[in-house]
């Protein structure tokens, strides 16, 4: 993978190819009066670092799942999802797609729809709202609403993910190998003198 | 009356969907690899459909273990998409059957859950299997645990040697 290279403010890092997860629940709540109120939630990241993360193999992705949730009696028609708030050059789409319509939504259901970006820059991403359009009945006016902003999220650098969440194998076995002569070279001198001196009495290292 | 009108949308919906002969269809998935970056398992399956009457816009319904999802159509012609996730605990590798639905078959599959008859018997338009491999939870011990466990256990090798040549 190459991308073209940006110096970072925030991480100093100009290994950018990796990066980040989030998950964010965007409900679009319909009120009756045809105006949409919109709420999102980030899910289930610790806080103060509540939006963060990176990956740690090829695929380093975060998924974007919309929730569209139909509060009204009758069918919403014509849905339209569309998210603009991408930029092609900070995020690559690894499955999924952005403007998407559902024919009908049934009364009381919900649909969900999925995305999984792949950040390609760390640093902070201000994540702003889709937006939603439907048709509450036959003929009717086109409504269109917004989804809240999930906000600023922090984009982790492969490198400062690594640091902090990957199993460091490379790093133990390289303190394996260092610590190695100072606990082996005293153990082949006594092994060796133990042979040379030693008869067969004590079989125990 | 609100239920009339809804039966009435879903026929006037009904009639304006267009039925697909002889679907071929190119489909790709995505499923969640890594459990430790994630907090849901996601799936998703993009497919390019092309139907052999030129139906353009079908509305297609997606059938995974008992689970209806409405597909959603792309901007471009012929494309969908379906997608859930599921926890991922629940979300147990394996290959998933993903059977898609055209409003008729769709329908009948509804009727036939509501009386509680086989749902297998309805034949779907076609369906998709996707494989999911498991989303990867990190290591099940750390390594810190791994190279405390040897570092105790080489001053155990050292320390018993010791006594044994100073008994």
């Amino acid at each position: 993978m190459s991308f073209h290279v940006k110096k970072n403010k925030v991480f100093h890092s100009y290994h950018l190819w990796c990066y980040f997860v989030q998950l964010f629940l965007l409900k679009v709540k319909k009120k009756k009066k045809g105006t949409v109120a919109l709420s999102s939630q980030t899910k289930t990241f610790p806080p103060p670092e509540s939006v963060i993360l990176g990956c740690q193999y090829d695929i380093c992705t975060g998924s974007m799942i919309f929730t569209i949730s139909s509060f009204e009696t009758a069918a919403a028609l014509e849905v339209e999802l569309s998210d603009d708030s991408f930029p092609p050059e900070d995020f690559g789409i690894v499955s999924g797609m952005l403007n998407v319509k559902w024919d009908r939504i049934a009364p009381a259901s919900n649909v969900s729809h999925t995305v999984v970006l792949r950040p390609l820059k760390a640093g902070y991403f201000n994540f702003t709202s889709a937006s939603v359009s439907y048709v509450a009945q036959e003929g009717g006016q086109v409504v269109v609403g917004y989804t809240s902003a999930p906000g600023q999220g922090g984009i982790l650098a492969q490198r400062e993910f690594d640091r902090r969440f990957s199993p460091h194998y490379l790093d133990w076995a390289a303190f394996g190998v260092m610590t190695l002569p100072s606990i082996g070279i005293p153990l082949l001198l006594w092994y060796s003198s133990k042979r040379k001196y030693d008869s067969p009495k004590t079989k125990k290292n | 009356m609100i239920r009339i009108a809804a039966v009435f949308t879903l026929l006037v919906v009904a009639c304006s969907g267009e039925s697909c002969k002889d679907p071929v269809i190119t489909p790709s998935a995505y499923t969640t690899s890594d459990a430790v970056i994630s907090s849901e398992s996601v799936f998703i399956v993009e497919l390019s459909l092309t139907c052999a009457n030129g139906a353009q816009s079908v509305t297609l319904y997606a059938d995974v273990n008992g689970r209806q999802f409405p597909v959603t159509r792309g901007q471009d012609v012929g494309k969908y998409q379906v997608s859930w996730s599921l926890p991922h605990k629940q979300a147990s590798s394996g290959t998933y059957q993903v059977k898609f639905f055209d409003e008729e078959s769709y329908s009948a599959l509804r009727k036939a859950q509501r009386n509680n008859e086989d749902v297998n018997a309805i034949q779907p338009l076609f369906t998709v299997n996707i494989d999911h491999r498991g989303a990867w939870s990190g290591p099940w011990v750390s390594t810190e645990v791994v190279a405390g466990l040897i570092g105790i256990l080489v001053y155990y090798m050292a320390f018993s040697a010791k006594s044994t040549i100073q008994a």
